[in-house]
């Protein structure tokens, strides 16, 4: 299905059995960018609901604020949601999430990428919980009070304080999310964390090696935690200008070969907005060093290639029941085992 | 009940009438301020006294002095509700009346949150609602000064709600956080009452006494007192010296307040709101540092550092209404009954009531 905002990309022919298990399978796409500029209600929302999602992750804040602007989105967004309760529910269980699907609204929970808005009190793990925040990654690609990102220049492991943050994060009982996180730190974040832990939104180096993406061990090393993957639809990290669905199938299998289909899941990443991330990117340097092949620019996956991927998995002879996983399954799974 | 007490309540309760004993033993007891900043929060101490006192539950004003940010606002209630937590055992963070209830049914003193002042807010009507999930059931606006929401009470001029003001009154009003008119300036904190009479929610004056027994600014006038209880709200009388006036803070200066407030209004629209802090060194210092909030009180004499009401003198005021003759269902009212319809009627979600339009 073409729209407007689709890049000129060749669509992959989807059945009706693809069509039919995206529909009735429990959809969690785990990352939706939705800070200042990109919070758009109306349109967006509703076209992941039509694609078939159930469950949507929104960045209610990624690194370019602090405390006070990381509030102040979230009680917008809280308010965005409130005015549209006929159709959005805000989530904070397991439960509460199967209970939209059942009610035929699109349900949503928040994710923050960073841990900067802590703004160095571990108290506020709690409150941002109690607002709605259901992940939280521990640094956006450069360094912060925690540890280092993933396209920093020196690869070092947690301080002291990120420490102590994941364990309050434990305690209170939010995803730990490795994604734009240095290797170093996520390898001895899944050693310390006694639970799960998650990479929300990464493809795998072994594919295309950006920094972006995560090595096969830390990729074993999450699913040894009990954790899971989201894929990513980023043209960038997917080494495809078009982002098609076929180059996201490769990463997504490459991680389902190396640890089974009950450790991965979505998380697209899908921005309307792409020239105004490019800008982003382009203004913040430090964090966004040049790529191996440079795609700055390139597409950004669709909602409508959920279905597109749901047949890519059945026609690669996937079970039914492993599809339904990696649609939504398993974030649900883990949403039961650590929230609380 | 029995909880113990310790020697200053036993002291009080050797001197009351043994039905003010009975009834404040047996009823729900509710005090609907205490100043709980950084500078005033003892919850090992202060909370302890005031359960011990016969108190169940209790509404902390969790804010800095003067006014906090957004930021500061957001850090501090993560403290308190983290403090909280950690003594579960004792105490409970509460969003209903229901809770409220479980909470001393299990022997636990209750806890409810508010903000004086609408500095939190930022500006963002919006984040009414984020304070409310955070745990705020009580606000007002303007705290003595002028802001972006109100006139204060100590102001040079007293003017209506701004039109930002408005949204957020309206805003509480939708998602149930009662409207306090304390500290809040005449003719601004009767446009919050028409406000709330028009959704059908009562209106309060948490902690504030009666201008007609003394006119400081901090009391209020009786048509404030009526506006209040037209809405079914309440008035909850105030322990602070100044206010009384009376150096001591002395219980029957405190009756005269409420015994005034009740003959106006009537007993159902009277509560208590006494606003005890120990450190009332604090509390001065910062009066006189900070003139523009708190200029002179009336009649040109210096000011003198008044004392604050005890917990255990809300046993000495359930004394007071047993041998003044008041009926035994008035001092329930006053003692938490009150606070308890009030609350109800005020907190009940009702998301059909307006949406944030322009005020």
């Amino acid at each position: 299905m073409a729209h407007r905002d689709d890049p000129d990309r060749p669509a992959v022919a989807v059945s009706e059995a693809a069509r039919g298990l995206a529909r009735h399978a429990l959809v969690w796409d785990n990352t939706l960018p939705w800070g200042p500029g990109y919070a758009d209600a109306d349109e967006t929302l509703p076209r992941f609901h039509r694609a078939g999602v159930d469950l949507i992750s929104l960045t209610v804040m990624g690194p370019e604020a602090g405390l006070d602007g990381t509030v102040r989105q979230i009680a917008r967004v809280r308010a965005q949601i409130a005015a549209r309760s006929d159709r959005l529910v805000l989530c904070g269980s397991a439960a509460e999430v199967e209970a939209a699907k059942a009610a035929g609204k699109l349900g949503v929970v928040f994710n923050l990428q960073e841990t900067n808005m802590l703004e160095g009190s571990l108290e506020m793990v709690q409150v941002y919980y109690d607002l709605g925040v259901r992940h939280m990654l521990l640094a956006y690609n450069a360094r912060n009070h925690v540890g280092d990102g993933c396209a920093e220049r020196t690869d070092g492991g947690l301080s002291r304080w990120g420490l102590r943050v994941l364990e309050e994060m434990g305690r209170v009982g939010l995803w730990i999310d490795g994604t734009h996180t240095g290797y170093r730190t996520t390898m001895e974040a899944m050693e310390v964390v006694p639970g799960p832990f998650i990479f929300s939104h990464c493809n795998a180096h072994a594919v295309y090696p950006h920094y972006r993406n995560i090595r096969d061990d830390q990729i074993k090393a999450c699913a040894a935690s009990g954790g899971a993957i989201g894929v990513n639809g980023l043209g960038e990290f997917l080494d495809d200008d078009l982002a098609r669905s076929e180059t996201i199938f490769r990463h997504l299998d490459h991680m389902v070969q190396l640890v089974g289909p009950r450790h991965v899941g979505l998380g697209l990443d899908y921005v309307k907005d792409a020239a105004r991330f490019w800008a982003w990117v382009r203004d913040n340097a430090h964090m966004w060093p040049p790529s191996p092949n440079d795609r700055t620019g390139s597409a950004f996956a669709q909602p409508e290639q959920v279905a597109e991927l749901t047949e890519l998995m059945l026609r690669a002879g996937y079970a039914d029941g492993d599809v339904r996983a990696i649609l939504g399954g398993n974030w649900l799974r883990l949403a039961r085992e650590v929230w609380r | 009940m029995a909880r113990g007490g310790g020697e200053r309540y036993e002291r009080v309760r050797q001197k009351a009438d043994p039905r003010a004993v009975a009834i404040q033993e047996d009823a729900l007891v509710w005090d609907m301020t205490m100043p709980f900043s950084q500078f005033y929060a003892e919850y090992d101490l202060t909370l302890p006294r005031f359960h011990a006192a016969g108190v169940d539950v209790i509404s902390l004003t969790i804010q800095n002095m003067p006014g906090a940010d957004l930021r500061t606002a957001t850090l501090y209630i993560g403290r308190v509700r983290a403090e909280i937590a950690r003594r579960a055992d004792r105490m409970l963070l509460c969003g209903t009346v229901a809770d409220i209830l479980a909470a001393k049914a299990s022997g636990r003193l209750a806890l409810i949150l508010n903000h004086q002042d609408g500095s939190p807010l930022g500006g963002m009507p919006e984040m009414v609602a984020l304070f409310h999930a955070l745990g705020i059931r009580a606000a007002l606006p303007a705290y003595n000064r002028k802001n972006d929401l109100a006139d204060g009470c100590a102001e040079r001029t007293d003017e209506g709600l701004t039109r930002l003001g408005r949204r957020v009154v309206r805003e509480m009003l939708r998602v149930g956080v009662l409207v306090d008119g304390t500290h809040v300036g005449r003719r601004s904190s009767l446009d919050m009452a028409e406000l709330c009479a028009e959704a059908g929610r009562p209106f309060a004056f948490t902690h504030c006494n009666a201008h007609a027994v003394h006119p400081h600014y901090r009391n209020i006038t009786d048509a404030q007192i009526r506006a209040c209880a037209a809405t079914g709200g309440a008035v909850g009388v105030n322990g602070l010296g100044e206010f009384l006036p009376d150096v001591a803070a002395g219980t029957e200066a405190i009756f005269r307040h409420l015994d005034h407030i009740a003959e106006v209004a009537g007993p159902a629209h009277a509560g208590i709101g006494l606003d005890y802090l120990r450190d009332t060194r604090h509390f001065w210092d910062n009066v006189r540092a900070t003139a523009a909030a708190w200029p002179d009180p009336p009649g040109g004499a210096a000011r003198v550092d008044t004392a604050f009401a005890q917990p255990e003198q809300v046993l000495e005021l359930t004394d007071a209404m047993v041998r003044h003759g008041w009926a035994e269902a008035d001092i329930r009212g006053v003692l938490g009954l009150n606070w308890s319809r009030v609350a109800e009627a005020a907190w009940s979600p009702r998301p059909g009531i307006g949406t944030l339009g322009d005020g």
